[in-house]
């Protein structure tokens, strides 16, 4: 029998699958008008001005049966714009963005003309991105446009990827933060020199956008008002009343129960995602940071557990109504609209012991219930310490097909967090990020994911000597032709030095994005809530934070290139079956007359397959490579690392030419950190025991690994079993995270032709979950060429 | 490698290793298995286990068999120890009959056990009992099949005497070692061994044996046929049908009544 709140969130999710993703230029419009009139001001003032601006007169909504309440845009999945970051992107794609391939916005003429005429002409050679264009050194375009590496994303959309500082929104409430930023400000004297007005500067700008975010939620609480007055039926009017209730409270205070609890963490979720238009504000550790409020209105009996369940549910379909616009290229690369915001249940507390409670149940079940796309779904399994009960709920719920949630080996994480100097009693509190990065709440700033890094393209250039296959032109450093290469060592010196220079040009291009975002990217709604921020006087994206940690450099590819060394080491130099000029005349004419080569090239054993002989290298060259990023520092700290390719792994193939793993030009490198599709035959143990072969806690930015199981393989309580001794061992062999797709091929191959009738089919693209038909036919095809696990034998 | 044990370099015969199997035993398990087998059971699903040589399908696309040590076979199941760790699987020796390269398989069974590594074979027990004792004892599971128990049916069958797989069967099931399961398993092939005299013999004749765990009833299937043609052999029973799950239910009842028995 399906409970009966289930009602109400069947309606508020068909009202949701009812939604065209839209754009919307208010924001932006607000946001421009925000600036134009606080010219000359600093930026700081300018930005928390324009987004109290926004907050004070974006169109708000309040939907049927809604108990939570509130949107960034003018509607529910509709995109918006920060014009401050990449205003430009709208008037390059003004034509386009309602059909581009990847996440298309429906833009209506209407806010065509009010973009063109009131916020483009004031951006123009202003916002980050244009300033990029204006100062990117020859190197990194040349890199950029050659296809080998992926570098504008984070000019386009600033600061996510953090956890903010829930606990402390929830315990002091926005109005109490607003109010010890004024005492604060009152301590200061600008007498004192730059550094005390830097301070007064930023202690302005909490205030500002405090008193913005408090005006919001006001605005909601009187349309709520509004509507109960006109409403006829009493069940809804009381529920509008106490829907006013609820935001004429919070977030300014800290709120009384667990029904304002989750309307002030959703109130505060839109607000700083309305201030960068970024992806993955993480909801980190929900069920730790609200059990007490939940524990307490069961104790008190003003909530029955059912009600407690409802109330989430609602909160996963609100998270889901937020839509990423993205630039086109961008789009490619982490296609489905996706937001990544993360929720993660389980774990362990900070005095180390079990940290599993209803709501860990209960998030889960949220997923359950709304089979959306989103929140990113996690849990923290911390084999030693979390009861089996816990892993089996989340085995379910893999298993009902809603990709979610993933499941993170928890001491791996807590490692990660470690290595980027975080205290192991801090680190136990660990919060997953995005996809698959590593985040801590309210007190860690970095970009997880500034760009990324083809692997394929490191072997193209070395079996090139530097030249783009697609132009012929240099792109990349030479590195020797390789037919004068007379050991295997002058081989791997080449693929060497090809990583430094691809590792070198990303950290050129990232210290023009410390310096753009220090100067240009402001965010006082998002500092509110990291308690150093408050106490050193300094913003998020100057460092204000507990812990600042370099960015993270994303790396594509992980089979293609560790496939390759090893067809070399054997075909060329061990067994010696080919030249090596042979080889380079197949790849130069894509194998096309070469099938005896490529045929060769196919029969070296291939990652994924728990073969020593070349898995072997995905321990060496994945040490050397992260060796090499953390050579480089920053403001904030060494470079990190991560390989979360999302759905990158498809645009950036498509400047590779073949490689000698046997894989042919233009194709999709290998998704995630697992095997080229088709070419893990010996199944699931397998193919974790090769990736197991990575150093997985040094990328601390995180590894995400794709499996396709069969539907058959999970059928009853056997079934569930297996999965959960595939979760187990996957801890055991100290593998950070895996997640699932559970489908037909069958049922996706006919959503391609069929797609009306797939509408809210879901599927794992990378680490985020979409809807299948919403994304574009190519990165569909490789999701359907991934090896599906049939069976366990 | 890291250690010196008897019989590590003995060679055998291994048609295929199959990781992670659900269907051989408890939790995961890595199923080993052997060429060559003295049986011709005409519903056989794996043709290309039963000649003792390496042979290669009419095609010339596939080779069957593979000459390998038992340190090379034990290379391969050691990879999967976590999975055994936390699934109570282990390695499975199967076949073709494994009996057919018994001395190889003491060896090989010998040292999993050695190494921790939870054991079990799939046999007819169609041997001489000097060749099965020394692997049984250090064995966690043996499945033995026991197709037919009329003699003459079973010569029919299967193209051997059935007498000597019972007088082992009686062996092992009085067989009182700590550790050890036998089961034995019955495939049901319509019209050939699902009488209810056939079963009632069968549950009567296992009823005695105190080490027998439970029988398993196992529905014929028709895999294999694809296999037969690559080969190039007829097979044998082109006009039987995958009994229902009814008639599986009927047979249960009839050996229940001895024996426990699952289907």
């Amino acid at each position: 029998m399906p409970k009966e709140y289930m009602n109400r969130i069947q309606a508020l999710r068909d009202n949701y699958m009812s939604h065209r993703v839209e754009m919307d230029i208010l924001d932006a419009y607000y946001v421009t008008e925000g600036f134009k009139a606080t010219e000359g001001q600093p930026w700081q003032i300018q930005k928390a001005t324009a987004m109290k601006n926004v907050y004070e007169k974006k169109p708000i909504f309040i939907q049927d049966n809604e108990l939570l309440v509130g949107g960034v845009a003018f509607k529910p999945r509709a995109g918006i714009l920060n014009p401050d970051s990449a205003c430009s992107v709208i008037e390059k794609e003004l034509d386009t963005i309602g059909t581009r391939k990847y996440d298309p916005f429906y833009l209506s003429e209407e806010n065509k003309k009010l973009f063109m005429e009131e916020v483009a002409p004031y951006w123009r050679g202003k916002c980050v991105l244009d300033r990029w264009n204006a100062m990117m050194p020859d190197d990194v375009r040349t890199m950029r446009d050659g296809g080998m590496l992926y570098v504008d994303k984070k000019f386009v959309r600033g600061y996510g990827e953090n956890t903010p500082g829930w606990r402390t929104l929830l315990k002091k409430g926005i109005g109490g933060i607003k109010k010890e930023a004024a005492q604060k400000l009152a301590q200061l004297d600008d007498a004192d020199g730059e550094d005390a007005l830097k301070k007064i500067i930023f202690y302005k700008s909490l205030i500002i956008t405090a008193e913005g975010i408090i005006a919001l939620a006001n605005r909601q609480a009187d349309l709520a008002e509004q509507l109960a007055e006109e409403e006829t039926d009493e069940n809804r009017k009381a529920e509008l009343l106490k829907i006013a209730e609820v935001n004429r409270h919070v977030p300014e205070n800290p709120p009384r129960n667990y029904y304002e609890a989750l309307q002030s963490m959703l109130t505060y979720e839109f607000c700083i995602f309305m201030e960068q238009n970024a992806s993955s504000y993480n909801l980190g550790r929900m069920d730790q940071y609200l059990i007490d409020f939940y524990n307490k209105d069961i104790q008190d009996g003003l909530m029955t557990k059912e009600e407690a369940q409802e109330l989430l549910d609602c909160f996963w379909i609100k998270i889901a109504e937020m839509g990423l616009f993205q630039d086109g290229e961008s789009a490619a690369f982490s296609a489905g609209y996706n937001m990544t915001v993360q929720v993660t249940a389980g774990g362990i507390d900070q005095n180390g012991r079990d940290a599993v409670n209803d709501l860990s149940y209960m998030t889960i079940q949220a997923t359950m219930d709304t089979a959306l796309k989103e929140p990113n779904m996690t849990v923290r399994y911390n084999m030693a310490k979390n009861p089996d009960a816990f892993l089996r709920k989340a085995a379910e719920c893999i298993r009902m097909g809603r990709t979610m949630p993933a499941v993170y080996h928890d001491d791996a994480g807590i490692k990660m967090l470690l290595n980027k100097g975080v205290p192991l009693s801090q680190a136990w509190d660990w919060t997953p990020c995005g996809c698959v990065e590593t985040n801590l709440e309210g007190r860690l700033k970095s970009y997880t994911d500034i760009g990324e890094v083809s692997m394929g393209g490191v072997i193209d250039m070395v079996m090139t000597n530097g030249r783009s296959r697609k132009t012929g032109e240099l792109v990349s450093i030479q590195t020797g032709d390789p037919r004068t290469f007379a050991t295997f060592e002058d081989f791997m010196t080449a693929v060497k030095k090809q990583i430094d220079y691809f590792v070198h040009t990303m950290a050129t291009m990232n210290a023009y994005l410390d310096y753009l975002s220090e100067h240009y990217r402001p965010v006082a709604a998002l500092s509110l809530t990291y308690p150093n921020c408050m106490a050193s006087g300094k913003d998020y994206a100057n460092g204000g934070a507990t812990f600042n940690v370099g960015n993270g450099i994303n790396i594509i590819g992980q089979a293609d290139i560790i496939n390759s060394v090893a067809a070399v080491k054997s075909l060329i130099f061990d067994d010696k079956k080919l030249t090596m000029a042979a080889l380079c005349d197949a790849l130069d004419h894509n194998f096309e007359g070469y099938d005896e080569v490529q045929d060769l090239c196919m029969s070296v054993p291939k990652y994924g397959n728990d073969e020593a002989y070349v898995d072997t290298f995905a321990s060496k060259i994945y040490t050397y490579l992260v060796d090499q990023i953390e050579k480089y520092d920053s403001p904030f700290g060494h470079l990190t690392a991560g390989m979360l390719p999302v759905s990158g792994n498809v645009p950036i193939g498509q400047s590779v030419g073949a490689l000698p793993s046997g894989r042919k030009a233009w194709l999709p490198l290998a998704d995630g950190i697992g095997a080229t599709g088709g070419t893990d035959v010996k199944g699931a143990t397998a193919l974790l025991k090769s990736v197991s072969n990575l150093p997985h806690s040094r990328f601390t930015q995180g590894t995400q690994m794709n499996l396709k199981l069969d539907p058959k393989m999970l059928k009853g309580d056997q079934g569930l079993n297996n999965m959960m001794v595939m979760l187990k061992t996957q801890c055991t062999l100290d593998i950070y995270h895996t997640q699932y797709n559970i489908i037909d091929r069958s049922v996706l191959e006919d959503a391609q032709v069929h797609p009306k009738d797939h509408r809210d089919l879901l599927v794992r693209v990378a680490g985020y979950t979409a809807f299948f038909v919403e994304l574009g036919k190519d990165i569909q095809d490789d999701i359907i060429q991934r090896t599906e696990i049939a069976q366990f034998s | 490698m890291y250690q010196e044990y008897e019989g590590r370099d003995l060679s055998g015969t291994v048609l295929r290793i199959v990781k992670s199997s659900i269907y051989d035993g408890n939790g995961l398990r890595t199923v080993v298995f052997m060429k060559g087998c003295p049986l011709r059971c005409k519903w056989c699903s794996t043709p290309e286990g039963i000649n003792a040589k390496i042979e290669t399908t009419k095609d010339g696309k596939l080779t069957y068999g593979n000459r390998m040590t038992v340190e090379e076979v034990m290379a391969e199941v050691r990879k999967d120890s976590p999975f055994y760790f936390h699934s109570g699987g282990g390695m499975t020796v199967s076949g073709g009959e494994m009996l057919f390269q018994a001395e190889f398989v003491a060896a090989l069974v010998k040292q999993a056990c050695k190494e921790g590594i939870n054991t079990a074979v799939e046999t007819s027990f169609y041997s001489s009992w000097e060749k099965i004792e020394p692997i049984l004892a250090c064995l966690n599971t043996a499945f033995v099949d026991l197709k037919v128990m009329d003699e003459a049916r079973h010569r029919a069958f299967t193209g051997v005497d059935n007498e000597i797989i019972l007088s082992n069967i009686k062996k092992a099931g009085n067989l009182d070692l700590p550790n050890f399961k036998l089961i034995i398993r019955r495939p049901l092939v319509p019209g050939v061994n699902d009488s209810e005299a056939e079963l009632v013999a069968l549950g009567q004749f296992l009823e005695a044996l105190p080490a027998v765990q439970h029988l398993q009833l196992l529905p014929y299937h028709r895999y294999g046929t694809d296999t037969y043609r690559k080969l190039g052999i007829d097979y044998g029973l082109d006009n039987v049908e995958t009994p229902s799950e009814q008639h599986m239910k009927w047979c249960q009842r009839i050996t229940n009544n001895y024996v426990k028995t699952i289907i």
